[in-house]
């Protein structure tokens, strides 16, 4: 629905579920993100990995995974190192792509096609800049002969990415071709224009159809839990202390490193070439640290040491650093336990540390 | 005709783009350990300033008039081109660094083979009509090359526009 059009997207995503199919990975962790979502609550997966339980996972197949960017890195590594067979698609041979038994090189997204839908009722089908360097392919490509090659009961998925959009997108009015030739972005045909409030005439997507302050689905789902129907302040996790006195904000980004994606690719990674941590101007000046000090961030779970950036950017009293550094790896500073009950996500901004000057930088 | 290049601190974001577009223009390899020719950075406020408001910035060579740097190489490897660009030809550079020193922007960079490197502004692209790498890349406008009868006429409009936005 993301261009203001309905697609098949969703019942695409649905269409095939694998035969002898469990509860999905964390839906016992997270009812409510499994009432709602239809993934797999991937922050449960190290620990059925290691425990077995509710039931085994032997294998995988991963998408460009890092198991960096999740809580206690450490113990999804562990994880990994499990499982008996590891597949892994990735653009750069990452420290998890290394530890896969199969690592299969996909390529850049110049190099292949892909439609996207914008706000507005815009449809742009990108197509191929150049044909895959190397031995890398088009990871829908290698989804689609794999499917083949394994004699998937699914004939979207064995006919490829052009018969899965020309299938999602069958009652758009949309001609795939035409989209294709198309160098501009194509509007879709028969739009209504946008009326205020229209959607409160066909109800909202809720069991009640109103807009809900008081929670159904959390009422149903999350009772088992103890989760709250009606909004609820929590505490942060780790909330600074004396001891740990900065608020921890692992969860920014590097705008040119696109989340960690691009962390290995050079010309990006010259722009902010160490690994650095963000911290306020007041706080540098009342410890003493100036740009390119080598500090340590550590709390209960670890440490880590980078070097430090005062910026006029960032509060006093938090400290902002950046995921997926293999010589910095901040996800180490996170507990795996400390995630959003109701939809499972990391507490990536609420976490505390303390920090060390280590040693003055040489210039 | 004198080329100017120009950057409108209103204007830049600091999203490093026309840095980027420099090493791909030049093959510069940072990996490698070449130091790119364009700079983009986000400064504090000087400490007499606190609270002061933050510059965001992206640097290159200036090409300078009267520029330091062809003035202190022993060797004569620096000098303008017809654009007033400072341009050069490392053959002869004995890599003293004496331009390095001289350079108010520290924008003459070496290589393992000795010699200096810098920003020529793109020169051969504008021979050829084009404008250089990093202001075609620039999403905001932010960062220009222009003659300098224009970059003097939009620095007039510029000046009386907030003449009048003040006056208002
Ligand atoms: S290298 Fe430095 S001194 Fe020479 S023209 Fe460029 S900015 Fe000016
Ligand atoms: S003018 Fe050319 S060489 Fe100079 S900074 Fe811009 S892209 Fe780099
Ligand atoms: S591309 Fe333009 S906006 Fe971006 S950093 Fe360079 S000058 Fe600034």
């Amino acid at each position: 629905m993301s261009g203001g059009f309905e697609t098949l997207e969703e019942e695409f995503e649905q269409e095939k579920t694998p035969a002898g199919y469990e509860d999905r990975i964390g839906a016992r962790d997270y009812p409510v993100w499994a009432a709602l979502v239809h993934q797999m609550q991937a922050l449960s997966m190290p620990d059925q990995i290691c425990t077995g339980k509710p039931y085994p996972i032997r294998g995988m197949m991963a998408l460009g995974l890092n198991h960096r960017i999740f809580p206690d890195s450490d113990r999804f590594r562990e994880a990994l190192g499990k499982l008996d067979f590891f597949v892994d698609f990735d653009l750069f041979l990452t420290d998890t792509a290394k530890m896969a038994d199969v690592v299969l090189p996909a390529c850049s997204s110049f190099e292949r096609e892909e439609i996207k839908t914008y706000p507005g009722g815009f449809t742009k089908y990108y197509t191929p800049v150049i044909e895959p360097l190397y031995d890398s392919r088009n990871d829908a490509r290698i989804l689609q002969d794999l499917a083949k090659r394994m004699k998937f009961d699914d004939e979207l998925l064995c006919g490829g990415y052009r018969r899965c959009i020309e299938h999602i997108f069958q009652h758009t009015g949309y001609d795939i071709g035409e989209l294709e030739a198309s160098p501009l972005p194509v509007k879709a045909k028969g739009l209504q224009p946008y009326r205020p409030l229209a959607y409160l005439e066909q109800g909202c997507k809720t069991p009640s159809g109103k807009l809900e302050l008081y929670s159904e689905i959390i009422a149903v789902n999350g009772k088992e839990k103890g989760l709250e129907p009606l909004p609820k302040w929590y505490e942060p996790f780790t909330r600074p202390s004396k001891e740990w006195p900065f608020l921890l904000l692992a969860g920014v980004r590097i705008p040119n490193a696109i989340h960690t994606q691009l962390h290995k690719a050079s010309w990006p990674r010259a722009l902010r070439p160490d690994a650095m941590a963000d911290i306020s101007l007041a706080d540098a000046k009342r410890m003493g640290i100036v740009l390119g000090d080598e500090i340590c961030l550590y709390n209960q779970f670890g440490s880590i040491t980078v070097k430090a950036n005062p910026t006029g950017l960032v509060e006093e009293g938090q400290v902002y650093m950046y995921h997926g550094y293999a010589e910095a790896d901040v996800s180490k500073l996170l507990s795996l336990q400390d995630t959003d009950p109701y939809s499972g996500f990391p507490a990536y901004k609420s976490a505390s540390c303390n920090i060390r000057k280590v040693k003055g930088n040489a210039q | 005709m004198k080329m100017i290049f120009d950057l409108d601190m209103e204007k830049c974001v600091a999203c490093g783009a026309c840095a980027v577009a420099c090493m791909d223009q030049n093959d510069i390899w940072p990996n490698q350990g070449q130091t790119p020719f364009r700079h983009v950075g986000i400064v504090n406020p000087l400490p007499a300033q606190e609270g002061g408001a933050l510059t965001v910035l992206s640097l290159g060579c200036m090409h300078c008039d009267n520029a330091p740097c062809i003035q202190a190489c022993p060797v004569g490897c620096l000098f303008k081109d017809e654009m007033n660009l400072t341009v050069y030809d490392n053959t002869r550079c004995i890599g003293c660094h004496s331009c390095a020193m001289a350079c108010p922007y520290g924008a003459p960079t070496y290589r393992e083979d000795g010699r200096m490197y810098k920003c020529d502004g793109c020169a051969q692209r504008q021979k050829n009509g084009m404008v250089p790498a990093c202001v075609r890349v620039c999403p905001t406008g932010a960062l220009t090359c222009q003659s300098e009868e224009s970059y003097l006429e939009n620095k007039r409009a510029a000046s009386i526009r907030k003449i009048l936005q003040n006056n208002r």
